[in-house]
């Protein structure tokens, strides 16, 4: 029962994906089989190429930035991480990524719009004009990058907290007998003992920057001149309102792909690693 | 025993990092008890009033009545479905050998793995061949399927590591697999069934890209889409927005207040294992 | 794993085959391309076996109740205000009663449409009645795939050419094949009209002491003047992308001929994009956007902010379409159409809303284009300009406030004048994304009004090539 249910509406879909993505169908007449065309045109366009650009600079404000700040602060806290006191942050942290992003999405729109916006208004209080903060070509992604970094900082952050939790405080004890300093211990002792919790905040803020779309969908549609739009609201495009379903099936199949490559790669890393 | 100053030092950190992560959060409440009148004034002062009106005001008009039940029964039936299948699902794997375990376990890997993305645009047709578009079906049947496969192995991680002498013991006494399941392992595994009760409620309650595709029916659409067609047609009454936005995420930050610590385990736990 | 990929294909043949609503889904071949062919073949001779049901029955013309105790399921959009929705179902029950039948109304937001009323189309339970977004990407798509029922002698019979003018139903016509849009068979319409123009603040013209123009260049005068008095003279909000080009398609269209915007749309005599009249108009906006007329900041406004903004005083003029008339005091705002270069009006961009269409395989076809007919009935007219709709018949009715008068005014003037245009973007399936895209790339300064326009006739050229 449960084999059924997963194969007939999760495996079955997706074989599908992959099946269609080698035809040429508008979803009513018939369809008809291109072999690898899609992918070709897919290569080719640049529009799937800005999105799939867009998808790897979100993995910066997704991945790099979140983790490489949790990681700072972990080396910060690392020697009171135990205390009980510390509790309590875990719970504030996490409330952004238990939110639905179609919520923070709204938050976000606001915060950044140029009436009654909290930027906006700091901005026009030193007495200079709005700016458009979601509707600038430079500005627009990074804004709703920050907003994933903001989601995932906490989220890396109670991974690496409670990893450290788990490290042999005998581990640090020697440390400190050998002369570590808090450098040192980091490098020596945190940095190892995290290295599983490092993998998965990678796999995950990794796969959410590569899959990116309600917010996306939320704040800005993808715009301005393209500047937002991403692989899964290219795919949402192309098969649902251009009807050209076999082409954004080849789309998700790149996505799907660029995952899976993605999550071995670093998997890979890990166990060469230790 | 912590220096005081290593000890202060940690809570400045987290106090400030805490405080980042539940400020736009708070400044939305703050909103949603304004007036738009009010908001233009300045979006950091408090309210003069607080305008409980909004919230009912963003209820009624919002449609969100429907949308919260269709939201609540599409919720609950998934995770009731995806615990009960991966409780046995899990048993099953942890306790049984059996012919083809291991493909069988990889197979359900991939789904842990697969994006959305990459089972929307069959699912759309394949739903739409069955006549069960825009039903609560639609919307059911994958997510139950998707999540499915993480449950599976979240109880078989639990089961895996639990002491078999119970079994045995439960065994002798006459009980049938399925009766010692039923007696001896969900009351032993109540904590781990409670963690993945919160995650797939999460998971699903927030779902946005399935609903958004599979569903085209007011009546059956969820929260996350009907405040995405709100803010497209109140967009300018931003604190009726963000009294809708506080209303979707408030049940999941009250099942995340009572049981934050099965949340974090979970996320933690749970992506670290799987 | 292989097993599994095998079955899935076979499953998808079947989808497709369901999908496209053939009887016969038990054909074990994995090859979908035939299933779905036949299917297409039956559809076909479903369409003209419906051809010949209308005939049957046009001349039978029984008495009031030969539909007795029919049912009718429509597929209507949610309207812009609560209100025009009441009088829909007021319609409906008045539908009713006359024809003694039961008719079920699914509302639907726009994108709903968009997304599943083909598909609908497509089934045997689906609507008899459905509205269907305009253009080739969706009517189009119907008429080729054969989802829709031919309404041209149904709307002969009924006189819709003499009352709604030709150039109104041009823009639901299709050749029967669906390749050639804006001849051959009409397949729906619509009893509401919206269109382009330019909303004015009065307090803020009179405090400024100007009139609405009559020409172009004293459009830019006027922004002029009014931004020298401190003003904001155009006030904008362009998130979305398409705010700024609907006040690009409506100075483009003005300089236009309405037989050139017509084969820009419908494919016709190898034109181009690339013209005077859309180089002058991308720079005109371009040179108003440098002189900081519009809202500052507008880029990062979404559209409904803006209009929020507008009603509540912010901003001297607002170009946009006439479906805002029901977010302004009708006392405080006036409406004014594109000025030519030479005065008198130019093509103006509109079109009727989304049609009204009948599906193929109804069982009740005479029902159905009957119901459409009663939407576009004076009573209808009436009841729908009582609640601030703009009509595709003129009428002049009781409750109507003087801002939509004003507007119902010149759709009167754009139909008896022929100068009905068009919205650019309906000129190829990807015209929509590429305009928005590019000219938020020109009002960020990377490209030039010239490269957009190329731009947008690259993008033009190619659909036409490929089709």
């Amino acid at each position: 029962m449960p084999l059924v249910i997963y194969t007939a509406f999760a495996f079955i879909p997706f074989a599908a994906t992959l099946v269609l993505s080698l035809y040429d169908w508008d979803g009513l007449t018939s369809p008809s089989f291109i072999g690898l065309s899609n992918f070709a045109d897919l290569a080719r366009d640049a529009v799937f190429r800005n999105a799939l650009g867009n998808n790897f600079s979100f993995t910066i404000f997704y991945s790099f930035i979140p983790i490489t700040l949790a990681l700072f602060l972990a080396a910060l806290i690392a020697d009171s991480a135990r205390l009980r006191s510390v509790r309590i942050y875990r719970l504030l942290l996490f409330v952004p990524y238990v939110m639905p992003m179609v919520v923070l999405g709204v938050i976000w729109r606001w915060i950044y719009s140029p009436l009654s916006g909290p930027v906006n208004a700091v901005i026009t209080a030193t007495g200079r004009d709005p700016f458009p903060i979601l509707g600038d070509t430079t500005t627009a992604l990074p804004a709703i990058g920050l907003v994933g970094t903001w989601v995932m900082y906490g989220f890396a952050m109670i991974l690496f907290i409670a990893g450290i939790q788990k490290i042999d405080t005998a581990l640090y004890d020697a440390a400190r007998v050998d002369g570590a300093n808090r450098l040192k211990r980091f490098r020596f002792v945190t940095l190892p003992g995290l290295r599983n919790e490092i993998t998965v905040a990678l796999i995950v803020t990794l796969a959410t920057a590569l899959r990116v779309f309600d917010l996306v969908f939320v704040m800005t549609r993808g715009g301005p001149a393209r500047s937002t739009d991403v692989v899964a609201f290219y795919i949402f495009r192309t098969a649902f309102n251009n009807r050209e379903v076999g082409l954004g099936a080849a789309a998700a199949a790149v996505l799907v792909g660029i995952i899976f490559v993605a999550s071995l790669v670093i998997l890979r890393f890990r166990t060469s690693e230790s | 025993m912590i220096p005081m100053r290593s000890r202060v030092f940690t809570h400045v950190v987290l106090a400030v990092f805490s405080f980042v992560a539940l400020a736009p959060i708070v400044m939305m409440l703050f909103t949603a008890l304004k007036s738009k009148e009010e908001l233009a004034a300045g979006p950091f002062k408090l309210p003069t009033e607080w305008r409980w009106g909004n919230f009912m005001d963003a209820w009624s008009q919002g449609g969100f009545s429907t949308a919260a039940k269709a939201s609540l029964i599409v919720a609950v039936v998934t995770v009731v479905a995806t615990v009960v299948l991966s409780v046995i699902a899990g048993y099953g794997f942890s306790r049984f050998e059996f012919r083809g375990k291991r493909p069988l376990f990889l197979f359900l890997l991939l789904g842990v793995m697969l994006p959305t993305e990459a089972l929307v645009i069959p699912l759309f047709y394949m739903f739409d061949a069955l006549g069960i578009l825009n039903t609560y079906w639609a919307l059911i049947l994958p997510q139950v399927a998707q999540s499915l496969a993480f449950g599976t192995f979240w109880m078989a991680a639990f089961f895996i590591q639990a002491p078999s002498e119970l079994e045995d013991a439960a065994a002798i006494d006459g009980c049938t697999p399925l009766g010692t399941l039923w007696r001896v392992w969900v009351p032993l595994a109540k904590p781990a069934i409670t963690t993945l009760v919160v995650l797939i409620f999460m998971w699903t309650w927030n779902e946005f890209l399935l609903a958004l595709i599979l569903v085209q029916n007011e009546a059956v659409r969820t929260l996350p889409v009907t405040l995405s067609f709100f803010q497209g047609r109140y967009i300018s009454n931003v604190p009726l927005l963000a009294a809708a936005g506080a209303m979707i995420a408030l049940p999941v930050l009250i099942l995340y207040a009572f049981f934050s610590r099965r949340f974090i385990e979970g996320v933690t736990g749970g992506s670290v294992k799987g | 794993m292989r097993h599994a990929h095998r079955l899935s294909i076979l499953l998808i043949a079947l989808a497709l085959a369901a999908t496209a609503c053939t009887s016969d889904s038990g054909d074990n071949d994995t090859d979908s391309g035939t299933a779905a062919t036949a299917t297409t073949a039956a559809t076909a001779t479903a369409t003209t076996a419906a051809t010949a049901t209308t005939a049957a029955t046009a001349t039978t013309d029984g008495p009031a109740t030969r539909f007795a105790g029919q049912t009718l399921l429509v597929w209507n959009k949610v309207a812009a205000a609560p209100a025009i929705d009441e009088v829909y179902a007021q319609l409906t029950t008045e539908f009713e009663d006359k024809w003694d039948v039961t008719v079920t109304t699914e509302s639907k937001s726009f994108d709903d449409l968009k997304a599943t009323v083909l598909l609908a189309l497509g089934q045997s339970d689906g609507p008899d009645v459905a509205i269907v977004p305009q253009g080739r990407p969706d009517m189009g798509k119907a008429v080729e795939a054969g989802l829709l029922l031919d309404l041209t002698s149904f709307s002969e019979e009924r006189g819709w050419p003499e009352a709604f003018g030709a150039s109104t139903l041009t823009k639901t016509m299709f050749s029967a094949d669906g390749v050639d849009f804006g001849t051959g068979n009409l397949y729906g319409l619509s009893p509401e009209v919206e269109f382009l123009g330019w909303f004015y603040n009065k307090d803020i013209f009179s405090d400024v002491g100007v009139q609405p123009p009559t020409t172009i260049e004293e459009l830019d005068a006027l922004l002029a003047t009014l931004a020298d008095a401190g003003e904001i003279p155009m006030n904008a909000g362009n998130v979305e992308g398409f705010p700024f080009l609907h006040t690009f398609m409506s100075t483009a269209n003005a300089d236009m001929s309405v037989s050139y915007v017509n084969d820009l749309i419908y494919g016709r005599n190898n034109v181009s994009f690339d013209t005077e009249a859309t180089q002058t108009a991308a720079a005109r906006l371009m040179n108003w956007a440098d002189e900081g007329y519009f809202t500052p900041a507008f880029e990062g406004i979404a559209y409904g902010d803006s209009i929020g903004q507008f009603a509540s005083g912010n901003g001297a003029i607002m170009q946009t379409g006439t479906w805002i008339i029901p977010d302004l005091d009708p006392e405080t705002f006036g409406f004014f159409l594109t000025p030519a270069i030479s005065g008198g009006i130019g093509p103006q961009p509109g079109a009727t809303s989304e049609p009204f269409t009948v599906r193929v395989d109804t069982d009740v076809p005479d029902l159905a284009k009957e119901y459409i007919d009663w939407m576009m009935s004076e009573r209808a007219a009436e009841l729908l300009a009582g609640v601030g709709a703009l009509t595709t018949r003129t009428v002049t009715a009781a409750g109507q406030s003087a801002l939509a008068a004003e507007a119902q005014n010149a759709w009167g003037l754009i139909t008896s004048s022929d100068q009905l245009g068009h919205y650019l973007d309906w000129a190829s399936p990807t015209m929509f994304d590429t305009m928005v895209a590019e000219s938020q790339r020109m009002i960020a300064g990377e490209i030039t009004p010239d490269e957009f326009v190329k731009a947008l006739d690259a993008d033009y050229q190619a659909y036409l090539s490929g089709q």
